[in-house]
C-alpha cells in the first residue's frame, strides 16, 4: 500500500495529516459555522413555512371575510329595497290618507260654504224684500209725485175692467 | 148709535111731514141734555142714509195727488159698477200715485204703493 502511494509520489504522513487537518477544519466547521448556519436556516425555512402557512390562513380567511362580505352587502341590499319598499308603501298610504283627509276637509269647507252663501242669499233677499219696497215707494214718491202722472194713472187703473 | 139712529129717522119723518117746529124741539131738549154734540152725527147719519137712498154708498177717499172726486165717482160706476158718493177727501202723499176708497163694506184700493207692494210680496 505503502509503495503504491510512493509510486503515484503521496506521501502518506503527508496524507494523515491532511486527513486530521481535514477532519479538524470540518469539525470546526460543522461545529461553528455549519451548524449555527443550519439552525438559523432551519429557523428561517420554518419561520418562512409559517409565514406562508399564515398567509394561506389569511388568503382563505380574506377569501371567507369577502364572500361574507358579499353575503353581508346583498343581505344590506336586500334589506335596504324591502325598507325602501315598505317606506315607499307607508309613504304611498300616508299619501292616501292625507289625500283622503284634504278630500274630506275640503269638501266639508265647500258644504260649509254652500251653507253660508245659502244663508246669505236667503239672509240678502229677506232684507232687500223687507226694505226694496220702502226704498222704491220713497224713489216713486221723489219722482213720480206729479199731477198729470197722477190723473193718467187713476185714469188707466179706473178703466181696466 | 140706535139712539142715534132713533133720532134721525124721527127728525127725517118730521121733515118729510113738515113738522119743523117739532123739529126745533128736538133739537131744544138735545141741547138741555147737553148732547147738542149728537146733532152733527145726525147730520152725517142723515147725509149717509140720503146717499144710500140714491142707490149710492158712502166713501172717503184717500188720494195720492188732489184729484176731482167726482171723476173718480163716474170711473168707478162706469168700470166697476160701484155706486159711491164721496164724503170725505184725504190727501195721503204715502200713496204715490193713485189713491184708495173705503167704503162701510169694503176697500178698493187703486194706489201705486199697494201695486208695488203686491209685486214684492209675489
Amino acid at each position: 500500500m505503502r509503495a503504491l502511494l510512493e509510486s503515484f509520489g503521496v506521501d502518506y504522513k503527508i496524507l494523515i495529516a491532511q486527513i486530521i487537518h481535514f477532519a479538524l477544519i470540518f469539525f470546526l466547521l460543522y461545529k461553528f459555522l455549519i451548524s449555527p448556519l443550519k439552525k438559523v436556516i432551519e429557523e428561517r425555512k420554518k419561520k418562512i413555512y409559517e409565514g406562508l402557512k399564515k398567509w394561506q390562513e389569511s388568503e382563505k380567511f380574506i377569501r371567507r371575510v369577502k364572500k361574507l362580505r358579499r353575503v353581508i352587502l346583498k343581505k344590506i341590499s336586500e334589506e335596504k329595497e324591502k325598507t325602501l319598499l315598505e317606506i315607499e308603501e307607508i309613504r304611498r298610504k300616508r299619501l292616501e290618507e292625507v289625500m283622503q283627509e284634504i278630500s274630506d276637509i275640503r269638501e266639508k269647507m265647500i258644504f260649509n260654504l254652500e251653507k253660508q252663501k245659502e244663508i246669505m242669499e236667503k239672509d240678502l233677499y229677506l232684507r232687500l224684500e223687507e226694505k226694496a219696497p220702502k226704498i222704491l215707494i220713497e224713489i216713486s214718491k221723489k219722482f213720480l209725485s206729479r199731477e198729470d202722472l197722477n190723473e193718467k194713472f187713476i185714469n188707466n187703473i179706473l178703466s181696466q175692467k | 148709535m140706535k139712539e142715534l139712529e132713533a133720532i134721525a129717522k124721527v127728525i127725517l119723518k118730521l121733515w118729510k111731514n113738515k113738522k119743523i117746529n117739532l123739529i126745533e124741539k128736538i133739537i131744544e131738549n138735545l141741547r138741555n141734555e147737553g148732547k147738542i154734540y149728537f146733532l152733527i152725527e145726525v147730520l152725517n147719519f142723515i147725509q149717509e142714509y140720503k146717499i144710500k137712498l140714491e142707490g149710492r154708498e158712502p166713501a172717503k177717499l184717500f188720494l195720492a195727488l188732489d184729484y176731482d172726486e167726482r171723476k173718480i165717482e163716474r170711473l168707478l160706476e162706469k168700470n166697476f159698477n160701484l155706486k159711491v158718493k164721496i164724503t170725505e177727501k184725504i190727501i195721503n202723499d204715502e200713496l204715490v200715485l193713485g189713491g184708495k176708497i173705503l167704503t162701510s163694506n169694503y176697500l178698493f184700493d187703486f194706489s201705486l204703493r199697494s201695486f208695488l207692494e203686491k209685486l214684492f210680496k209675489k
